[in-house]
């Protein structure tokens, strides 16, 4: 157990015991487990969104890629915001009838809008199956990330079950209440961990990070981006990037 | 991309539909772009890459990030940076796995009753995320095909989810947003598998193109039987599901 795995384990933990405090009151109906009754305010909304949208998916090896191909990576710059001019548009609509008639899913919308439980079969089957190896990528990645930073290849398996069964206790017991808690666990983890590095760069990086640097609080992003880089690795590269 | 923005990813759903009105939506997409703007940071990261590390060294690049902190950072530092990163990871599984194992109790084993779905979900939260576990333990590649096909084939549901937005109920019948839905995803698999040349197009782009002409085809065909489909009546408002 090195001074890492062990620092690693006790902050899956606290993003563990972040899940479970999410929980208001005993949630035990769909409405109040996956769309958390619709009560969330603006900034648990933001939190959410920019945690499970931003991060994983546009992000995806984004640090390979910039690596690997250079200068192409730097149009991910324009096509995230165009994304989001789209869900500007739509999503509006989609919060005003899916809360007219009750929906909790993109399935239950499709069903539910068509008049046809076929429908939402077909298109929640594509959705499970579609997801499914995004899942597994998602503790892949996880895996991997402690891995490269402990150099320990056990720690790979262990890290994942630990996180896993955390994932699954937060999520049964305080539903998405408990994703945005982790959200905003992990944005504060983000602020935190930037501004201490600057002043510990060792003499084989320091001349490349002072050649590119960018002297603000958005250095703190470094922090996420491994995992994102780590997910990559994982043998399949998924068409993130024009679909 | 064009799936990202019509939110044909279902597990940003919970995400939206969670909020208290749409006005907070809105602004919410008007604020995300400035943050946005981080997306320089694991760039440039990558750029460091470039100039830092040892080509032969640093094998496919996605390590990068790490092996760039390795080097830089004490031991309790490192770890944290870690814990980021797997915080990067739970978050979205637990989004998945709402989004997952709801879709499933509701939408494809279809229970009745309220509390017999949300006991439904919470078993297929353990038995989604155990499968996912142990393939990733394994390190399988059984799932690896459908990984492929992930962002291209769920940009197939754009088309129902587009022509699904007026408020009164879809401007398409159910069935030529199937036909549409299955004809996009089989051009997408086929695509993907066959290694057939399509230049420098994207499969999903071209599966959109199908699924377009397939539900223009299909609804042609309904609406000269059937006519144009009803509009819904009017619903009551304020119901939560």
């Amino acid at each position: 157990m090195t001074e890492t795995m062990i620092v690693a384990i006790f902050g899956m933990i606290a993003i563990g015991v972040f899940g479970f405090l999410g929980r208001r009151g005993p949630a035990s109906g769909v409405a109040e487990w996956t769309v958390a009754s619709r009560k969330f305010g603006a900034v648990t909304t933001f939190f959410l969104q920019a945690g499970e949208v931003f991060t994983t998916f546009t992000f995806l090896g984004l640090t390979g890629l910039a690596y690997a191909t250079g200068v192409p990576a730097v149009y991910a710059l324009g096509y995230i915001p165009l994304q989001y001019l789209i869900l500007y548009l739509v999503a509006p609509k989609l919060w005003t009838i899916s809360r007219d008639h009750g929906y909790v899913g993109q399935p239950d919308f499709l069903a539910g809008q068509y008049r046809s439980k076929v429908l939402g079969c077909v298109a929640a089957v594509m959705g499970f199956a579609f997801l499914l190896p995004y899942l597994q990528l998602q503790i892949t990645g996880l895996g991997l990330i402690v891995q490269l930073a402990t150099g320990q290849t056990g720690s790979a398996t262990l890290s994942m079950a630990i996180g896993t069964l955390l994932v699954v206790g937060f999520v049964m017991w305080a539903g998405i209440r408990g994703v945005a808690a982790t959200a905003y666990l992990k944005d504060i983890l983000m602020v935190s961990c930037w501004p201490s590095r600057r002043s510990r760069s060792s003499s084989t990086t320091q001349a490349a990070w002072a050649g590119c640097s960018i002297r603000s609080p958005i250095r703190r992003r470094r922090c996420s981006a491994c995992s994102r880089a780590a997910m990559t690795s994982s043998g399949s590269s998924p068409t993130w990037a024009s679909a | 991309m064009i799936g990202a923005g019509f939110a044909a990813f279902p597990y940003t759903w919970p995400g939206i539909l969670g909020a208290r009105s749409a006005r907070i939506i809105q602004r919410n997409f008007i604020v995300q772009p400035i943050y946005a703007l981080c997306v320089v940071v694991p760039i440039s990261i990558g750029f460091v890459g470039i100039l830092a590390l040892d080509k032969t060294a640093a094998g496919n690049g996605n390590g990068t990030l790490l092996t760039l902190a390795r080097d830089a950072m004490p031991g309790w530092l490192l770890g944290l940076l870690v814990v980021a990163g797997i915080a990067t990871a739970m978050v979205p599984s637990g989004a998945l796995l709402v989004a997952m194992s709801s879709m499933f109790a509701r939408n494809i084993v279809q229970v009745r009753g309220d509390k017999q779905q949300y006991w439904l979900g919470q078993v297929m939260v353990v038995v989604t995320a155990l499968i996912a576990l142990l393939l990733a333990i394994q390190g399988s590649n059984a799932l690896a095909n459908l990984a492929l096909l992930t962002f291209s084939g769920l940009s197939q549901l754009v088309p129902s989810i587009v022509a699904a937005l007026r408020r009164s109920g879809p401007v398409i019948h159910a069935w030529s947003a199937v036909a549409g839905l299955v004809a996009g995803v089989a051009v997408v698999a086929m695509l993907t598998f066959t290694s057939l040349a399509v230049g420098t197009w994207n499969v999903g782009v071209i599966g959109l193109g199908v699924n377009i002409v397939v539900v223009a085809i299909v609804e042609a065909v309904l609406r000269a039987s059937r006519g144009a489909p009803l509009p819904h009546q009017p619903v009551s408002t304020g119901g939560v599901a």
